[in-house]
């Protein structure tokens, strides 16, 4: 018994027939071959499969592909655009916030949609963000610092265009 | 370049989710393995039926030793790098572990395996394998295996199986002239490295090129060539193991594990691509771990606080099998004096086995065992001398004016240890200062007025690490200036692209941006150990370093040729004539130093070397951490309030790699201290079989780390450089022990980890009892097979 599923990953759409009970982890590694997103456990506690679903932080090994149908992904292979990397990929690299890079990816992809989320980040607030991500190999210095350092950029570069509305903000 | 921070060179491929790890390899036609494990810690295998399994959708074939004979067969043998003989072993027995075995001996051991085309089809098809065990007795108790009557888990021999013996000095004589004399028992628990990928495996045959293709996860591959070689009689070079990426390691993936040769020996014989992935289940279960460790210690000191002898005996539990021999307690009696004299010395111990999966040795590898017991030891006769705990530090600690030190041990390569070129009263000193110990004393004194618990703990470790045999290195400069270094060692994130790279461009010249390192695969360089032991910088490093040189020689012989120049300048990848604004780049001079006769004499054609690096013997690294924390004396909670590391580990090639190192290895060092413990229960089965039960820390269990680099280039290689992999959690546990005894304040000692809010809470409300070990020990521990024991004191009953 298989079922036709289409997901939209990075902006291309991935149509293949599977059997229902396929994680979605695994229709994105196989089936739409993009290996970046990892498994690290079978309990859904280290966050390796972390990817961005429908703009929601999502541990793609707690949901069928099936729940997925329809849906818009972004995954690691999808946030960098083309050659310039995301603001965040730099600010890993920048503050050693990677050493065996397996864990990399949903870290990336669960900091990508905590800064979504949050206008303003301390390191308390990021450290809790990050229950659901396990790094086994940096004790998250380098991580924390990363994340804080992309959302100073970040909110930076956005407040630059359009400086009425940082004025605006501050003055409430 | 050496001592800067250049950004790493392999972050690129990961942080764009572009690595290889195992489990991305994709073969045209490859099919999944899925092992049948043994859901009991001992069973003779009856039957295994397999029928049903191959009549499920998907399964191509199920391999029982019927089906597979040569899986009969043992493990060929394993070695360690560098351990030609244990200098202390006089009893080292390792039983030879059956590929596809018929009795199993611990539960998750694996005896068959399903081939589908699918990994959820070969996991529908290990559920339809049928297997009859017969039960048999089953050993769980390293104490109770030691009797002479207990069940045995090999044949042919009891359960101890290694013994190791050493002193210095005269021991009783010590304890006859001594002032405090005290006994405890002090026990480490077993760990899992927990590398966020688990094991894997994939091989296929190459029928053009008549090579069997691996890919594994193996810390050390080329054991894994070696041992296929001798199971598959083919030669070694028609064997290409590649374990490039790798998602952590830190020990668990140093050994061979009889997957990593059973699934080549399967693609080999079905000629067919393969390839399994681990489970965290199957990991939790069946990849190794590091075995808890008891240490029976007997400590004489004079009133003072002066040491004037210690006797320990040393009990490991090394699960079934005994791979890595005595390291792990061998590791522990060369680390116990850390930075303190101990005059007198003895030591003991036994491996014994049962019937919990075999350990390894886990990033630290009885380091952390010895730091534990010693600072235990010192924190102990602190409170019988009516001492500050620094104070007791200070009187024993092994001064500058001591250097060479030798304190009469011997390392596992056979070299007695030593040591020189460091400075450890500074290592203490900077850390009472960076901690600021002296006004935490004060605000202590203060808060315990106002009833708040604050406690702080000193803790100081050594880390001996590079051992050899050798590491090699080839630096080549192609036509286009590209510079190759290629290596025989492998990374799980300690960064050799970027490090190795920095040191052959120092070293020969080169530009960063021009050097690339290959390593991790067994077809770059024929000869190589591997990551372990933190000897990759030591020995392959200095190896580039020397690879680098030698290449340079041949730039600047040749240079000086082609530019008619006498004296010459290499940087930047150019060649300068000096005095003269003539010069030839390394892409120019590697295009003539194909055809040039003037090469005949250089060693031959290209700007080729490899070099190889033999250290004498290990490097010492050392280092101090202070601990301050608060304890909630109602919830049994900890708060950190600071944490002060200082450490030396020698010339730092990358400082931000090496605080990397320290701070990660710090928080493995916490997750030991408070939170993490391999749980077997009474019938062998595992109780923390997954990442809800076995808990890692997470980002909010870390402190603000406050970290200081002392550097004491070490003599005894070329780049100065010592260890640093295993350093960052040698000291976590009895930092945080020493403070969390000195919150609690009411004269109970803490003799176990990992140290839990339950355990805390039993201590502060029934002062005067010992550490995690509650329960009373067992009567009449054991007296096996005629080894003498002291009456074990199971709690220090003071206050």
């Amino acid at each position: 018994m298989h079922c036709r599923v289409a997901i939209n990953i990075n902006g291309k759409t991935e149509a293949h027939e599977i059997e229902p009970r396929l994680l979605l982890v695994h229709f994105i590694r196989e089936c739409a071959g993009l290996t970046g997103t990892h498994v690290g456990c079978d309990t859904s506690q280290c966050g390796a499969c972390t990817i961005g679903l429908n703009g929601l932080a999502v541990k793609s090994c707690t949901k069928f592909a099936v729940q997925a149908d329809g849906a818009e992904i972004v995954t690691i292979e999808g946030l960098s655009r083309g050659d310039t990397l995301h603001p965040l990929q730099q600010a890993f690299r920048d503050h050693h916030g990677l050493q065996c890079g397996f864990c990399t990816p949903g870290m990336l992809m669960a900091a990508k949609l905590m800064l979504d989320r949050h206008k303003q980040l301390s390191e308390e607030l990021i450290r809790h963000e990050l229950e659901g991500n396990i790094c086994r190999c940096t004790g998250y210095v380098g991580i924390v610092k990363a994340i804080m350092a992309a959302s100073i950029a970040t909110a930076a570069s956005d407040s630059q265009p359009d400086a009425s509305n940082a004025i605006e903000a501050s003055s409430r | 370049m050496i001592g800067t921070s250049p950004r790493r060179k392999e972050d690129l491929r990961f942080i764009t989710g572009r690595g290889l790890y195992v489990e991305d390899i994709q073969l045209p036609g490859m099919l999944h393995v899925a092992f049948v494990r043994s859901a009991h810690a001992h069973a003779r295998i009856a039957a295994i039926r397999s029928d049903q399994a191959r009549k499920i959708p998907g399964v191509v074939t199920v391999i029982t030793p019927d089906e597979m004979p040569e899986l009969r067969g043992a493990v060929p043998d394993l070695h360690e790098a560098g351990t030609l003989h244990n200098p202390y072993c006089d009893l080292n027995i390792v039983p030879s572990q059956i590929m596809f075995p018929t009795v199993v001996k611990y539960v998750g051991e694996h005896f068959a395996a399903v081939i589908a085309t699918s990994a959820y089809a070969a996991a529908d098809g290990l559920e339809a394998v049928e297997v009859d065990y017969e039960l048999l007795p089953v050993v769980n108790d390293w104490e109770r295996a030691m009797r002479e009557t207990s069940p045995r888990v090999h044949d042919g021999h009891g359960n101890v199986i290694a013994h190791l013996a050493h002193s210095t000095g005269q021991l009783d004589e010590a304890f006859s002239n001594a002032e405090i004399v005290f006994e405890q028992r002090l026990r480490t628990q077993s760990l899992k490295s927990m590398a966020m990928e688990c094991r894997g495996s994939a091989a296929t045959w190459d029928e053009s090129a008549q090579q069997l293709i691996v890919w594994s996860t193996s810390q050390q591959y080329y054991l894994i060539q070696e041992n296929l070689s001798k199971v598959l009689g083919i030669p070694r070079e028609k064997i290409r193991v590649i374990a490039r990426d790798i998602g952590g390691g830190f020990g668990l993936k140093g050994v061979p594990y009889p997957e990593d040769i059973i699934v080549p020996i399967m693609a080999y014989k079905l000629k067919k691509p393969l390839r399994w992935v681990e489970t965290r289940l199957e990991h939790m279960l069946s990849a190794y771990h590091c075995g808890e460790q008891v240490h029976d210690v007997r400590v004489a000191a004079r009133k003072d606080g002066t040491l004037l002898a210690l006797d320990v005996k040393i009990y490991k539990n090394v699960g079934t099998y005994n791979h890595f021999e005595m390291v792990t307690p061998t590791n522990t009696v060369n680390h116990l004096h850390t930075h303190y004299k101990i005059p007198n010395f003895r030591a003991e111990a036994w491996s014994i086995t049962t019937n919990h999966a075999p350990v390894t040795p886990y990033r630290g590898a009885g380091r952390l065992e010895a730091t534990f017991t010693m600072d235990r030891v010192l924190d102990i006769l602190a409170r019988k001398a009516s001492l500050d705990p620094l104070e007791v530090r200070k009187r024993n600690l092994i001064s500058k004016a001591d250097m060479p030190y030798s304190s009469g041990l011997i390392y596992r390569d056979g070299v007695p240890v030593v040591y020189d070129d460091t400075d450890l009263e500074l290592l203490l000193n900077t850390a009472i200062a960076k901690s600021d110990y002296q006004g935490w004393r004060e605000r202590q004194a203060q808060l315990r007025q106002q009833g708040r618990s604050i406690g702080i703990g000193i803790s100081s470790y050594v880390e001996a690490g590079g051992i050899g045999p050798c590491e090699g290195a080839t630096v080549q400069v192609d036509d286009h200036g590209r510079v190759k270094v290629a290596v025989g060692v492998n990374s799980q994130g300690q960064g050799h692209e970027t490090t190795m790279a920095q040191i052959c461009a120092q070293h020969l010249g080169a530009s960063f941006e021009d050097v690339y390192v290959v390593g991790g695969d067994t077809s770059v360089i024929p000869i190589g150990f591997g990551t372990a032991a933190s000897r990759v910088l030591v020995n392959t490093g200095n190896a580039v370093f020397l690879s680098a040189k030698a290449v340079r020689e041949k730039v600047q012989a040749l240079a000086k040729i082609v530019l008619d120049c006498d004296e010459v300048e290499i940087r930047d990848s150019r060649a300068f004539c000096k005095n003269s604004n003539r010069s030839v780049s390394f892409a120019e001079l590697a295009a003539k130093a194909q055809r040039h006769p003037a090469m005949a004499k250089l060693g031959g054609p290209g700007l080729i070397a490899t070099e190889f690096f033999y250290p004498r013997t290990v490097t010492w690294s050392a280092g101090v951490h202070v601990a301050v924390l608060e304890l909630d004396r109602n919830s049994g909670q900890i708060k950190l309030n600071s944490y002060t590391i200082v450490h030396d580990c020698g010339v730092p090639i990358n400082p931000m790699i090496v605080e990397g190192q320290v701070i990660g290895g710090f928080a493995q060092g916490l997750g030991a201290a408070i939170l993490e413990e391999l749980v077997y229960d009474d019938e062998g089965q595992v109780a923390s079989g997954s990442m809800m039960d076995y808990a890692v820390p997470r980002a909010s269990d870390m402190p603000t780390i406050s970290l200081h680099h002392l550097v004491f280039p070490t003599s005894s290689n070329p780049l100065g450089v010592r260890a640093v992999g295993e350093s960052g959690p040698l000291s976590a546990p009895a930092a945080i022990a020493s403070a969390i005894e000195d919150a609690i304040n009411n004269g109970a000692t803490i003799s176990s980890i990992p140290i839990r809010t339950s355990d805390i809470l039993k201590l502060v409300r029934s002062p005067g009892r010992s550490g995690s070990d509650l329960q009373p020990a067992a009567d009449g521990r054991a007296s096996a097979s005629g080894l003498e024991r002291s009456a074990a004191i199971p709690c220090d009953a003071e206050g």
